[in-house]
């Protein structure tokens, strides 16, 4: 088989969709420039997340189930250039995080929703941005995972302080700032980022001698810049530093720029409910069903910007893949994986929706905010999936 | 001598799995040839061979999205 050939096919592809990417983005910036920023980091954080694998649910999972902390500690390096970037860019009144940073009620549904998370990623495999990525580049099963996270997000959460709902709030905002002040919040930030940092390391106990890992060696950035900025894009994978770098920095620049944090579920829920609209007549046996979609009153999902967000991270990730030509139609080879993969999706959604935000918008947008649910939600998914992998490696595998 | 694990169609985290049971069995020069279609393996296999055991890998994609990672279990 001539794979070189096959790779060219996939370069092409990747290029044309790309083209058709750009001028419906441009396109759509008539319209709504929300829309628009929204499609063009979409799809640069969905373009770097694939090329450095960066997996939000190995971060959580991995250190606990195989004592591999890479994505942990590289998860951690995220956190700490992002929230110095957003400490920086409030002061200088750049932004203003409480009016568009990530805050959300810390109550119960954080603790409960980060264990649901927890569990879920560990039966879907990956989190929510995780899914949309390996969407981008061909899995099956992952498409079965958005499908149940479709589901979950729409449901009602069950009502402990979820702002959304009844008006019932059991919980409330911590804006950590308004308790510490600014500067003792960001000294207290890096210490507990770096003492996390040297926890997992000490943790990990990674052999004092050489490490060898394939093609390493001394990078000359200064003489060889073009080759340097080609190695984003093609290539070998960036390692999982750099990939955490480039997605705090993507942040940093999206923030002002489009006036969001990063967040996903939101916009899958409103997508959710345009589906069910569309299908409402498949429904019509069904009068109560119907009745609650339309007591819902779902604002269109199609003018949230949310939601192109979430869908360029597919086409960002395809991108990456179909360019390195990666891009592979990978099913699942049991079949029960089918059911995790739907029961873990709903898992994801079900518990996003009710902690206000998933790994992106809870997790990493709210611990860089300097809200402290974001970091009760953390915590939380990885107790969660610490169970959860235990179960996994016991009844699973 | 060459052992080859088949983990085409599997998903985080049972590649590396697979890998660990297998590295405790094999001996020293042996070569571990770990298929796969993921490609978060390609990072995340590298890393943990790497910072765990300091074991040379060798990354190669020989189709559209599969590749071999080959673990040279040298200690």
């Amino acid at each position: 088989m001539n794979v070189s050939a096959k790779w060219n096919k996939q370069f092409t592809f990747a290029l044309l969709l790309v083209v058709v990417f750009m001028i419906k983005a441009f396109y759509l910036w008539g319209y709504s420039i929300y829309i628009f920023f929204g499609l063009i980091f979409g799809f640069l954080i969905g373009f770097f997340l694939q090329r450095s694998r960066f997996c939000f649910a190995s971060g959580f999972r991995d250190i606990f189930m195989i004592r591999n902390g890479s994505m942990t500690r590289a998860l951690i390096i995220l956190l700490l250039v992002n929230s110095i970037g957003f400490f920086i860019l409030h002061i200088s009144g750049i932004i203003d995080l409480i009016d568009s940073g990530a805050l959300q009620p810390v109550g119960l549904n954080t603790f409960i929703g980060g264990l649901l998370f927890g569990f879920g990623l560990i039966l879907a495999g990956s989190c929510v941005s995780g899914c949309l990525m390996r969407m981008g580049e061909g899995y099956a099963g992952q498409w079965v995972v958005f499908v149940g996270i479709m589901v979950g997000s729409y449901l009602p959460s069950l009502d402990f302080g979820h702002p959304d709902a009844s008006g019932l709030n059991y919980g409330r905002i911590i804006f950590i700032p308004d308790y510490l002040g600014w500067h003792w919040t960001i000294i207290v930030y890096i210490v507990i980022l770096a003492l996390l940092y040297y926890l997992v390391v000490r943790y990990e106990g990674l052999p004092r001698g050489k490490v060898i890992r394939p093609g390493s060696g001394r990078v000359n950035i200064a003489g060889n810049v073009p080759g340097v900025v080609k190695s984003l894009f093609v290539g070998r994978p960036i390692n999982y530093y750099y990939g955490a770098f480039l997605l705090a920095l993507l942040h940093l620049v999206m923030l002002p720029a489009w006036g969001r944090t990063a967040s996903i579920i939101y916009g899958v829920s409103g997508l959710s409910g345009w589906v069910l609209n569309q299908a409402s007549s498949l429904f019509v046996f069904w009068p109560g069903f119907m009745e609650w979609i339309q007591q819902r009153g779902d604002p269109d999902a199609w003018t949230n910007p949310v939601l192109y967000f979430a869908v360029s991270i597919i086409i960002g990730s395809a991108s990456s893949s179909l360019l390195n030509g990666e891009f592979r139609v990978r099913f699942p080879r049991k079949p029960p994986s089918y059911i995790y993969a739907l029961s873990g999706g709903f898992l994801l959604g079900f518990s996003a929706n009710m902690a206000a935000g998933c790994n992106f918008g809870a997790f990493w947008s709210g611990i860089s905010s300097f809200s402290l649910h974001g970091w009760v939600f953390g915590l939380f998914i990885i107790i969660g999936s610490l169970l959860g992998g235990k179960l996994y490696m016991r009844y699973l595998i | 001598m060459d052992y080859l694990i088949d983990s085409l169609g599997e998903i985080c985290p049972v590649p590396i799995i697979m890998l660990e049971r297998k590295i405790k069995e094999v001996k020293k020069d042996d070569r571990i040839i770990l298929e796969t279609d993921h490609s978060c393996s390609t990072s995340n296999v590298v890393e943990h061979v790497a910072n765990k055991y300091g074991y040379p890998t060798e990354v190669t994609m020989i189709s559209e999205g599969i590749w071999q990672i080959i673990i040279t279990k040298n200690t």
